[in-house]
């Protein structure tokens, strides 16, 4: 056999070539590069630049950016020319190559099927054990000790956060099913309360004394700040049900077949909802002084569900024209862009008018819902992932102030869910005693950090902001934690926990049985979870 | 219709966004992810449109972003622009990874003599034409007003250089759209590659050469040394990057997309600041995955999932960042060039495809595919204007005019020769049996490449 019908040593061939053409270059070009860049004192256009220059940042008026990042972003700007631009450059270079590289192997690390298998035999959620290690990534990879993700390559991919936001929005919208709340389960009232507004209040109150003290009565930002932490406590992060726990059928009132809703997904969905209403509400009532149209704090809430909604009417049209992956795959990223991007623009939250969009889209009678949702699925894992990092680039945890609020939030939350599902549970058949507990002992949800990311970005900026952020990714540790003793120490399972960490399209519905419509064959399992927002005519 | 309203609303919509914060305020994240969004969504809509009455997409795409950018309806400012062409870099590494995956040296074989000799004749003539054309009307050209003989005459080698450049984006990207397969494209994918590279070495040459004419005082072994770099490293970096992308194909091959994305905004991004070409590292690394691995064809199937947005952003921005105040000022002399550089570059491709035996339809059509011109030529007349401050900007109005008019008619002119050649839509066409696969001296017209979207008329 010869070495061209090998594949070992077409590999060592095409290696040995790379590292010789590489050595040949380097011997030629680069003692003149660094030499050019020494006497120049900055870097020379490059002779072979296929693509236009990038241009320069220009320091961003973020008060995001601590004194330490703004002095690192001025140091490459120095008039000092006798400190060469060229290594300087390379530098920057090998950073972003080791970060980006390290970036993309965890992220391939966390994606194998054997990690997985690790996080569902531990019980962790993939809140924590995804979401905040990318968290970490982007933290550590801000700093300036460290200088991958430094100011000028933040202001590049800033622009990823609102994406990152609007997809989350979308997403939780393409999953709510208006036809759940035709028939609500018995006791879903009592439940939502004791998981929503409860929480709600307890950590209102818990929260936004302490606040109080710090800010003052003056533009009742204490009230705001308090009613973000509240909108976080409300979600939690759903436990993946199994057909064998399904609740009793409730026979459909216009087909009479037997259809169930799931309890719990219903009470989570309705969760969702409620913290994107506080988000909506906050977005209007506290908006940044004397930016852009001055209009009545209720007229946002007006302009919000108009936005979605007219978005939502546009995309809906233009999606009926096109059918191919690709092109749904464009027009969906097109659409969020934009619908993200505008709300972001406006001072409002791309959560919010995203979520209106997308529930919308998916509410209506249409026969390219599956395509649209492989879409969805097909890039919300990396553009999630690329949000967690820059959200953890943004995140300043150093303030003792966020960590002491988030004993108290967890405390309130937990506390008053406890007591709430306690209460309820009295004369509450529909569900059994495992599904109690997990309804109190809910992690917090990765909607929770983006409620607080997306009002931190965009509504306000200030130094309760960062506070608000530690709080909660402390807080989502923290429950974890807790959960997990007190499942243990019960002797039950660990909860196994939503799939994918971030509320998008891989998980299940309301729905545990498919719609009479959406049925193929008779041998259908009832009590087996869609694993896709239901299609076809509503 | 439903197209065209929704790109009415789309804009009423922007231009409510633009009145929302006065004149001058400094662009948020927000506005440039909403900016993104609207010239994806627009871009492909007018794309739709043009292929709907016979034209290119992608000139769709360069007439919507002239129409939305700076210069007509302001939708897109100038500053948000400027931030959005970060798609350039990933855009032509991803490009340039497509053509690379296309060159397979063994059915490339029988082209390599057409492909030379049509660098050699069509491009080298094309520059000496265009050289005695920018010459020979200095009258027409007031930046040169002042020169000496030697001088125009370096000057005018400089530009002759950058206005021959062609485009392997829009070559590819005709490719993708019409589907064509043959020995047409086969042939001007490969000169355009090649021809790029010695666009390169020819313009890092004549740059030098009129430096030292215009009292520039350039330094040929470093210029030599910084070349070497360029070209050598880049490959040898991109043989690298081959092997790392093979590789992650064999165990990971459902995420390609998105790895390959990834892949190539780092080379891009990193790429420019150690003075590497994204383009030479994301070709050689394409050429090595097609020719050395077995990952080529499924590399090729999962880019093309991340590669539609990001070639509609870029011809987006191209279109939203061409200079149409040049086009009127340099409009007499852009004409000239451009009347030059199609008939030198169509005859003498002809001429060559002759001299190396080629078939006929590369001997009738191949020199419309050298027509587009793109993103490398934008470049050069950049690098140009800063390297002769005292008329650089004058000059390169020059070639931003003829870059523009070109960037929207070439195209016209490379898809219908693809169509009249026959190999538009037998890419993914049935195979053809043996007793009619003999090349017919004129080859009857082709039908229209299939349309893929069985979607009402808009």
């Amino acid at each position: 056999m010869s070495w061209r019908q090998t594949r070992a040593p077409r590999w060592g061939w095409c290696l040995l070539a790379a590292t010789a053409v590489l050595a040949l270059a380097l011997v030629l070009g680069g003692r003149a590069h660094a030499d050019q860049g020494l006497a120049d004192g900055g870097s020379q256009p490059t002779l072979l630049e296929s693509t236009a220059p990038v241009p320069s940042p220009s320091l961003p008026t973020n008060p995001l950016l601590t004194d330490s990042a703004a002095e690192q972003m001025k140091a490459p700007h120095s008039e000092d020319t006798s400190v060469s631009a060229a290594p300087i450059e390379r530098d920057y270079a090998v950073r972003a190559i080791i970060g980006l590289v390290a970036i993309f192997v965890l992220a391939y690390a966390v994606g194998h099927p054997k990690v997985q298998r690790i996080e569902d035999m531990l019980g962790i959620s993939s809140v924590v054990a995804t979401g905040f290690v990318f968290l970490l990534v982007g933290l550590l990879a801000s700093r300036p000790s460290v200088g991958v993700l430094s100011p000028q390559m933040l202001v590049h991919i800033e622009p990823m956060l609102p994406l990152g936001l609007g997809w989350i929005g979308f997403s939780l919208g393409a999953r709510f099913d208006l036809r759940a709340l035709e028939s609500l389960p018995p006791g879903t009232s009592a439940r939502l309360f004791a998981t929503t507004a409860l929480p709600f209040a307890a950590v209102v109150v818990a929260c936004g004394l302490p606040l109080l003290i710090v800010s003052g009565f003056a533009k009742a930002e204490f009230l705001r700040d308090a009613i973000l932490l509240g909108a976080a406590a409300m979600v939690g992060v759903r436990p993946r049900s199994g057909g064998a726990e399904a609740p009793s059928a409730t026979p459909a009132p216009d087909t009479g077949d037997a259809r169930a809703v799931d309890p719990v997904a219903v009470i989570h969905q309705l969760q969702e909802v409620s913290a994107i209403l506080a988000l909506v509400l906050v977005a209007a009532f506290f908006r940044p002084d004397s930016l852009g149209w001055q209009l009545p704090a209720i007229a946002w809430v007006f302009v919000t569900l108009g936005m979605g909604t007219t978005l939502a009417v546009i995309v809906y049209a233009v999606l009926s024209a096109f059918r191919s992956p690709n092109e749904v795959t464009l027009l969906m990223l097109g659409s969020i862009c934009l619908s993200a991007g505008l709300a972001s623009h406006l001072y409002m939250s791309p959560i919010a008018v995203c979520f209106i969009a997308g529930a919308l889209i998916f509410n209506l009678p249409a026969t390219w819902r599956r395509g649209v949702s492989e879409a969805l699925m097909r890039i919300e894992r990396p553009i999630y992932l690329v949000f967690l990092v820059i959200a953890g680039a943004r995140w300043q945890p150093g303030a003792w102030q966020g960590w002491a609020l988030m004993l108290l939030f967890v405390a309130a939350r937990l506390g008053s869910r406890g007591l709430g599902m306690h209460l309820v549970r009295r004369g509450d058949d529909a569900l059994d005693q495992e599904h109690h507990s997990r309804l109190a002992l809910a992690p917090v949800s990765a909607l929770a950090i983006a409620i607080v990311v997306d009002a931190h970005s965009r509504l306000y900026l200030g130094q309760v902001g960062s506070w608000i952020i530690t709080t909660v990714i402390g807080g989502a540790i923290a429950t974890e934690i807790i959960v997990q003793l007190a499942v243990r120490g019960r002797g039950g399972e660990p909860p196994i926990t939503e799939v994918g960490s971030h509320p998008g399209l891989a998980n299940a519905n309301v729905w545990e049985t498919a719609p009479p419509e959406e049925r193929t064959s008779p041998e259908s399992s009832p009590g087996e979870p869609s694993a896709k927002p239901t299609e076809g005519k509503r | 219709m439903i197209r065209i309203l929704a790109m009415v609303a789309l804009g009423f919509i922007m231009h409510a966004a633009n009145e929302f914060l006065p004149d001058g305020t400094p662009g948020s994240a927000g506005a440039i992810t909403l900016a993104c969004g609207y010239l994806l969504l627009t871009a492909f809509l007018a794309g739709s449109l043009f292929k709907q009455i016979g034209l290119p997409k992608l000139t769709g795409y360069l007439a919507a972003g002239i129409v939305v950018g700076p210069e007509v309806l302001a939708l897109v400012q100038t500053e948000v622009l400027g931030t959005l062409k970060i798609f350039n870099g990933v855009a032509v590494s991803l490009i340039a990874l497509t053509a690379g995956i296309e060159m397979h040296f063994g059915s490339m074989r029988p082209l390599l003599r057409s492909i030379g000799w049509i660098t050699a004749i069509a491009v080298l003539g094309t520059t000496l034409l265009l050289t005695a054309a920018v010459f020979a009307s200095q009258g027409l050209l007031p930046f040169m007003a002042g020169l000496s003989f030697t001088q125009a005459a370096a000057v005018s080698l400089v530009l002759g250089v950058t206005l021959v450049a062609q485009s392997p984006a829009v070559v590819v990207a005709l490719r993708d759209e019409t589907d064509a397969e043959g020995p047409l494209i086969s042939t001007v994918m490969g000169t355009v590659v090649i021809a790029d590279m010695v666009v390169i070495v020819m313009f890092a040459a004549a740059s030098a050469i009129a430096q030292n004419a215009t009292g520039g005082g350039a330094d040929v072994m470093e210029t030599l040394g910084t070349l070497a770099w360029e070209l050598f490293g880049s490959i040898g970096i991109g043989l690298v990057v081959g092997v790392l992308i093979a590789a992650y194909m064999r165990s990971n091959a459902g995420s390609s997309a998105l790895f390959v994305a990834a892949v190539s905004f780092v080379v891009a991004e990193v790429g420019q600041r150690v003075h590497l070409d994204p383009l030479l590292v994301m070709l050689a690394a394409g050429i090595l995955i097609r020719n050395a691995t077995r990952a080529a064809d499924t590399l090729h199937h999962g880019i093309e999932a991340a590669a539609l947005p990001v070639y509609v952003a870029f011809f987006a921005v191209a279109g939203a960042t061409i200079h149409l105040g040049a086009i009127v000022t340099m409009a007499i002399p852009a004409l000239i060039v451009i009347a030059v550089r199609s008939s030198g570059l169509v005859l003498g491709s002809r001429v060559a495809a002759r001299m190396a035996g080629a078939p006929e339809v590369v001997k009738r059509y191949s020199g419309f595919g050298l027509l587009p011109q793109a993103g490398l030529a934008l470049a050069l007349g950049l690098i140009f204007a800063r390297t002769f401050p005292q008329f650089g900007a004058q000059a390169s109005a020059l070639i931003f005019g003829v870059v523009a008019l070109n960037e929207l008619l070439a195209p016209i002119a490379f898809r219908i020769a693809l169509i009249r050649s026959g190999e538009a839509g037998k890419r993914h066409a049935p195979p053809v049996v043996a007793s009619e696969a003999a090349q017919p001296a004129d080859p009857p017209p082709a039908p229209p490449a299939s349309d893929p979207e069985p979607g009402p008329v808009a």
